[in-house]
């Protein structure tokens, strides 16, 4: 018979213990079946008693009748004489406590011999259903004890315990009948004395599996709520308690200190459902902090045992849950910051963390965006959260102070130092990596500390700072450098100031510009000798210092006379003001705002226009002035004009046929492409729908691409440098050349083989390198000199 | 006109043809490195024209100054800000260096009369002809009050004035 409530996978049963039962009982069976307390189980167990030589019984697999078999065998042993006579003893209340102990011996004999009889009869059928059924009747009185309990509290408790109310009313009938034979039940073992050693089993089964189910259902799931382990602890006193109690008789209850037993218990069946749950409980981090103290608190109660098959737990529900192409990155930050969070409530000593998050370190060292992420939620005041405050925290500790923290310590040295003993060792389960905690910043869990640890160093941050912020400042038409001063200023006190000098001269460059822009206009205002049409200046500049900037990106471009004359106006006045300082432009950086009116005489020789606002890169401006002297152009003369390379003129031409101003047709012969404007009708008809389309992710990404193609050119003087002296090489030397050469200079070697050859294949495709078919890489002129003589 | 244009068969021909476009630039914001003109044998480029701006884009070979073994358009050892917290200044022979390298070598070899030895007269870093402020576009290094005011308590002050 099945129990109300769900089942979860019990302990498993230890089929060792029962077969050593079983052979010790069928040993004894053979000795004992003679004497008349095996007649009297034969009687009252089965009916072919004299089946074989052992006398074994067929055992019904019904816990019900047992409660029934037991009174029989109590009442037996209640009219045995050795009994009557204890009774008497104890009712007389003698003093004479040899002869008490005489007849108790008496009567432990033939209790003992009763127990043989009956187990030795019971055992050898095949399911150990005997026992088994001992286990469910245990079960199935607790549960009626629970639900009883339950029906009681059920005004003060709420819902979260009543769902399991209207399972199934067959069982309704067995409890109450078991509870009204509960009290004979108890008293029929109590007489018997099995459940401290026969029936350990079973009965510790049944104990641990209710209070399973019952904490289960009083605790999954429930993380924001104070006080689940005292619900727990009070369930245990009121039910477990007693019945126990009750089952186990008040001598072997003290003796075993069963309340103990029960605590622990307990709580290590609140860890258990914890612990199915520690994913969850992360990701609800703030509201789940009642969760987590009374997590660890049951933790420590149980003596730390479980901690080792806690951080296993929790690594393979991160690693399943989490750690997966679909995740996004940020998303994978966010669980770990607050997985450290977690942790650092949980677990003070910090072991825990280092182990627990080990394989989210790993994972995010592996992907490419993970520093992007944190700096952009570390700066971005909107949508950054977690790490945002985090930068702002007050105590917020220089990273290399904190990381310095044990070597600065002001205590001398003692020799008598031990370290602490670690709470994962005692099990043994995952002690090959504790011996990585190593600084004792990750022992405190500074979160900034932690993220940048996944890299080893802070340099790498600093590197896709900078390259962010020149993106960001290079965007900034307003030159407002405000916020990011201040983002600077807070990431200064953690990354110290001398690294990120480069970004501060940036942000001060920006900050120039808008002096010298302003300076710029003023002047151009004043001596402004064109008179009436004399437009205001409209030409500013992002002025950089170019060696503290991440490299930018670059492409030859020649302006349109009429853009020159206005840009060159800049550069002159700047050069006049900051002389002998003069600018050089780049020149398709940067943003442009233009008017495009396009106009024509209609039939009746009116003049009509269509007049659109647009903005674009400055490349795509320059191309577009080219239409004013001419209404076509073919992109090949195009390509000429601006210096451009055909391919980017026919990309950024398809900007200006997004906007309707153009429209391209291909020629029938040779492969140009004709551009030439639409009319006014045609580019007012579009109006409405011209969409917005976003210019091509390229010219936005100012910098990226550029910084790690020169990052990969720096190894390409070595490379050849290497392949000149020693002729042909494999990838994996040139690998391991480079590992150990580039890495005392400023440029770190710190790509994988797979970046290197895709380099290498690269630098084959530019006729710099040559691959013979066995992988060996040589220099091409090399190559070609040698031919000849062949 | 060249050739192609004939070639065009679409039937908007027409229209196309007396379809003119103008541009009105709202706002241009560029984006603009500065350097200090120097090349990089040391010597100013002084040919400031148009076509060296357009040209001057892909000149990558920066200028260092052989004091600090910097770029001119970095900023010198004990500088924080390149441009005007750390000019550059030109001797008269045309060479040029970081104000503060030069000073700080001027005045090690003034350190050095004292004690007896080395030059009588101060002498370029690289070509060890006497040092003079100014070179060839005196105005440049000492034309702005900002960079007297650096000179004052070093011997170049008088140099300077000499040179504008």
């Amino acid at each position: 018979m099945a129990s109300a409530s769900t089942p979860l996978p019990l302990p498993p049963y230890n089929p060792q213990i029962y077969k050593r039962l079983i052979a010790r009982a069928n040993e004894r069976a053979k000795l004992i079946s003679e004497r008349p307390t095996s007649a009297f189980v034969r009687e009252v167990f089965g009916t072919n008693a004299n089946g074989n030589g052992g006398g074994v019984v067929v055992v019904e697999h019904d816990w019900h009748t047992l409660p029934s078999k037991l009174l029989k065998l109590a009442n037996y042993l209640r009219e045995h004489p050795s009994f009557q006579s204890l009774q008497q003893q104890q009712l007389e209340n003698a003093d004479n406590s040899n002869c008490g102990d005489k007849r108790m011996e008496s009567f432990d004999t033939v209790r003992r011999q009763l127990a043989a009889a009956v187990f030795a009869h019971t055992m050898k059928s095949k399911n150990n259903s005997f026992i088994d059924n001992f286990r469910r009747l245990f079960e199935a009185l607790l549960n009626a004890r629970q639900k009883k309990w339950r029906m009681e509290n059920s005004m003060m408790m709420d819902d979260s315990m009543g769902i399991e109310d209207n399972s199934n009313n067959d069982n309704n009938i067995d409890e109450e009948w078991l509870l009204q034979e509960e009290e004979q039940l108890y008293q029929s073992l109590a007489i018997s004395g099995w459940v401290p050693i026969q029936l350990r089993h079973p009965f510790r089964e049944a104990l641990q599996s209710v209070t399973m189910n019952v904490i289960q259902q009083l605790v999954a799931g429930n993380y924001d709520e104070e006080g689940i382990l005292d619900r727990v602890l009070q369930w245990k006193n009121d039910i477990l308690l007693p019945w126990t109690y009750s089952v186990i008789g008040p001598d072997t209850f003290i003796n075993e200190k069963w309340e103990a037993q029960l605590e622990y218990i307990a709580s290590e069946c609140f860890i258990h459902v914890r612990m199915k749950e520690l994913f969850d409980l992360t990701t609800d981090y703030p509201d789940s902090l009642p969760a987590i103290r009374e997590l660890s608190v049951a933790l420590e109660r149980t003596g730390r045992l479980w901690y080792a098959q806690l951080s296993v737990e929790w690594r393979n529900a991160l690693i399943s849950r989490l750690l997966h192409p679909g995740a996004e990155t940020s998303q994978i930050i966010e669980v770990y910051i607050s997985t450290i969070k977690v942790l650092r409530a949980m677990d003070p000593s910090g072991e825990l963390l280092q182990v627990v998050t080990q394989p989210v370190r790993e994972y995010l060292h592996g992907r490419t965006d993970t520093i992007r992420c944190i700096i952009t939620s570390l700066t971005d005041e909107e949508n950054g959260g977690e790490l945002y405050e985090e930068l702002r925290r007050h105590d917020a500790k220089p990273l290399e102070e904190a990381q310095l923290d044990e070597d600065d310590d002001d205590e001398p040295p003692t020799f008598d130092w031990e370290p602490l003993p670690s709470i994962l060792k005692r099990r043994g389960v995952i002690s090959g990596q504790v011996g990585r905690v190593a600084s004792s910043s990750r022992r405190s869990g500074d979160i900034l500390a932690m993220l940048v640890g996944i890299y080893g160093s802070k340099e790498l941050f600093v590197k896709e700072y900078s390259i962010m912020l020149a993106d960001k400042l290079l965007g900034n038409l307003e030159f407002d450098t405000d916020k990011d001063v201040h983002n600077l200023e807070l990431l200064k006190l953690r990354f110290g100031e001398a690294s990120l000098h480069q970004c501060e001269v940036m942000v001060k460059d920006i900050d120039d510009s808008k002096r010298i822009q302003s300076n710029i206009h003023s002047t151009l205002h004043t001596h402004d000798r064109r008179g009436d049409f004399g437009d205001p200046p409209v030409v500013d500049a992002a002025i950089v210092s170019h060696n503290f900037w991440p490299a930018l990106q670059r492409e030859e471009m020649k302006y349109h006379p009429t853009i020159k004359s206005k840009v060159d106006e800049f550069s002159i006045e700047y050069a006049k003001l900051k002389n002998p300082r003069r600018l050089i432009w780049m020149k398709q950086l940067g943003s442009v705002e233009i008017e495009v009116e396009a106009y024509e005489e209609d039939a009746d020789g009116n003049l009509v226009s269509h007049i659109k606002d647009v903005s674009c890169t400055p490349a795509h401006a320059n191309l577009l002035a080219y239409f004013e002297d001419r209404s076509e152009w073919a992109s090949k003369a195009l390509s000429i004009e601006t210096k451009m390379s055909e391919d980017m003129v026919r990309k950024r031409m398809g900007f200006w046929v997004n906007q309707r101003v153009v429209q391209s047709r291909r020629l029938r012969d040779g492969d140009d492409i004709m551009y030439n404007l639409v009319s006014v009708s045609e580019a007012s008809d579009a109006n409405d729908t011209s969409f917005q389309q976003d210019d091509d992710g390229q010219e936005h990404a100012v910098s990226i691409g550029a910084h790690e193609e020169e990052a990969m050119k720096v190894y390409e003087s070595y490379i050849i440098g290497m392949l000149k002296n020693l002729g042909q090489l494999p990838l994996d030397r040139i690998h391991s050349m480079l590992k150990t050469f580039v890495a005392g200079s400023d440029h770190m070697y710190d790509k994988t083989t797979q970046q290197l050859a895709v380099f290498l294949k690269q630098l084959c495709k530019e006729e710099k390198l040559e691959c013979s078919p066995d992988g060996l890489y040589q220099l091409v002129s090399q190559n070609e000199s040698r031919k000849p003589p062949r | 006109m060249p050739p192609t244009m004939i070639t065009t068969t679409s039937p908007n021909n027409n229209n196309r043809n007396n379809t003119k476009l103008k541009i009105k630039i709202k706002r241009w914001h560029g984006v603009a490195r500065w350097t200090w003109g120097v090349g990089s044998s040391g010597e100013r480029n002084n040919n400031n024209n148009d076509d060296d701006m357009d040209h001057g884009e892909m000149d990558d070979d920066d200028g260092i100054c052989i004091v600090c073994q910097g770029p001119y358009e970095g900023a010198a050892p004990g500088c924080k800000y390149p441009g005007d917290e750390c000019p550059v200044v030109w001797g008269r022979c045309g060479h040029a260096f970081h104000l503060q390298c030069v000073s700080a070598w001027l005045r090690s070899q003034e350190q050095g009369d004292a004690s007896g030895g080395g030059s009588a007269t101060p002498s370029c870093p690289t070509c060890r002809a006497e040092w003079e402020y100014g070179g060839s576009n005196s105005a440049a290094s000492s034309g702005s009050g900002n960079n007297g005011a650096v000179l004052t308590n070093t011997r170049g002050q008088s140099a300077g004035e000499s040179g504008s």
